[in-house]
């Protein structure tokens, strides 16, 4: 049988490699076993938190997430903590940092990740002092940059179930409507549209209503201002 | 009068004014009783709303949370064909990759993994959070040269966040390619092992020395790095070494 030269060869190799190269395999034959963990610039990921949809903020997350979360489990466990006080941690961390960007404090050069390690370990380190515990590193608490936002996770269960039980008589779109302006810092054009009123007008006037109602609930339950103080 | 609508008070309270129009309505404030009581009972109102989206924002991130877990494990049933057809093609494509794969150099391995630290400050003394304010923002522009002097000026002053500011100088001398310069900050970080940019220091250090070719230093800053597994640069030190063996 004669030989295939020696330049067919090499065109042989050049042309499996390139041709498996160009097909994106797993998609062809439908098996996708883990989403692709394509690196994700930091500015991107502030843009979403800060000005995004419900849905691409939870991408975002779901992004740090898989960076971060085991890191900030690693760092609980060392410091008298448990599997489960890191997920806690981590969901608490993801809700501050969601508070933060929402509020523009987050520059666009911020290194996101380091970041939310970074108010996660805060939020730990206040939650030892809280149960009076000793570590170290104590004198760095004050060197971590998120003083300024009241962590929910500083709250207690308590706390959290008469806010709960108050705002419930409030009502579900009312509740949608005052958290998406207030908390998502969403403009009233955007709420209009997601709570499908007619107009930013009409927004403006449930708004207002909302508003009074939850004003008769807090004066009816003067307790709520100690809460939240 | 006009102030005193409380969509306006609303608008004051979450930042959405311009500059010119919250000057107008703090200038009001100042002088309306009235509207200072109305504002304080916003507040009160806003922070209960404020309780509740946390409350929410925290179901959500459980969500997430469920959903980071289940989709690592995810996995889809296929035919035996299909799996065979997969074997067949990953095979290939591992002996092409194997084949033709060029070891990375140090060049691109620096390029790969650097970038400036973000840094973030907090501010607690009004006299030197004027410059670190101001040095903030040279770094944050990447004028390293203007943000050097002002750093520098810092630690001749009593700040809590020297190392913060020692991680800075770090960062800019290496930016304008004064590795020696940079690495003796990098240094003071790495010689204090209780300092909170300990990790950082080895880091950087790692990371200068492989931009000068110098792999066995950087291995060694890297192997120190991957002794705590609980450090914020374990998996990137790891994988660098990996990429260097």
């Amino acid at each position: 049988m004669p030989r295939r030269p020696n330049f067919l060869n090499t065109l042989f190799l050049h042309f499996v490699f390139f041709s498996i190269k160009s097909i994106t395999f797993f998609h062809l034959f439908g098996i996708i076993m883990i989403e692709p963990n394509k690196q994700i610039p930091d500015e991107e990921i502030i843009v979403q938190l800060q000005f995004g949809n419900d849905r691409t903020v939870d991408n975002a997350l779901l992004y740090l997430h898989r960076r971060v979360y085991r890191k900030v489990v690693a760092f609980v466990k060392k410091y008298k903590g448990s599997d489960a006080d890191g997920e806690d941690l981590f969901q608490d961390g993801m809700v501050a940092l969601h508070k933060l960007a929402r509020r523009g404090k987050l520059k666009r050069d911020t290194n996101v990740e380091a970041y939310l390690y970074t108010i996660c370990r805060n939020i730990w380190y206040k939650q030892l002092k809280k149960r009076k515990e000793t570590f170290a590193l104590d004198e760095n608490i004050n060197s971590l940059p998120v003083e300024e936002v009241t962590l929910y996770s500083i709250m207690e269960n308590e706390k959290k179930a008469a806010i709960d039980q108050l705002l419930s008589r409030l009502g579900e779109s009312c509740k949608q409507l005052l958290v998406h302006y207030f908390y998502d810092r969403l403009k009233l054009k955007n709420v209009a549209e997601l709570m499908g009123y007619a107009s930013e007008q009409v927004a403006k006037n449930k708004k207002s209503e909302c508003m009074k109602k939850l004003k008769t609930l807090v004066a009816e339950n003067p307790s709520i201002k100690n809460i939240i103080s | 009068m006009l102030y005193r609508d409380p969509h306006i008070i609303d608008e004051y309270l979450t930042g959405r004014m311009t500059e010119e129009a919250r000057i107008a309505f703090e200038k009001e404030l100042q002088q309306d009783a009235e509207l200072q009581t109305a504002v304080e009972e916003r507040k009160v109102l806003i922070a209960v709303i404020d309780s509740l989206g946390d409350i929410e924002m925290k179901k959500r991130a459980k969500r997430i949370h469920q959903k980071a877990m289940v989709s690592t494990t995810r996995v889809r049933k296929v035919a035996f064909w299909k799996y065979a057809a997969a074997a067949v093609f990953v095979l290939l494509f591992a002996v092409s990759i194997w084949i033709y794969r060029q070891p990375a150099s140090p060049a691109d391995l620096y390029a790969r993994h650097y970038e400036p630290y973000g840094l973030s400050f907090a501010i607690r003394n009004p006299a030197s959070g004027q410059q670190l304010s101001q040095a903030s923002t040279y770094y944050g522009n990447g004028d390293y040269q203007a943000a050097i002097p002002v750093f520098e000026g810092l630690l001749n002053q009593e700040i809590s966040n020297k190392d913060q500011v020692r991680l800075a100088l770090g960062i800019c001398q290496m930016e304008l390619s004064n590795d020696e310069g940079a690495l003796n900050y990098f240094q003071l970080l790495i010689d204090n092992p209780s300092s909170p940019y300990f990790e950082q220091g080895l880091w950087y250090a790692a990371l200068l020395s492989l931009r000068s070719a110098n792999i066995l230093t950087a291995k060694k800053y890297l192997n120190e790095l991957i002794r705590d597994e609980d450090s914020f640069y374990f998996d990137d030190a790891n994988e660098l070494l990996n990429d260097l063996n």
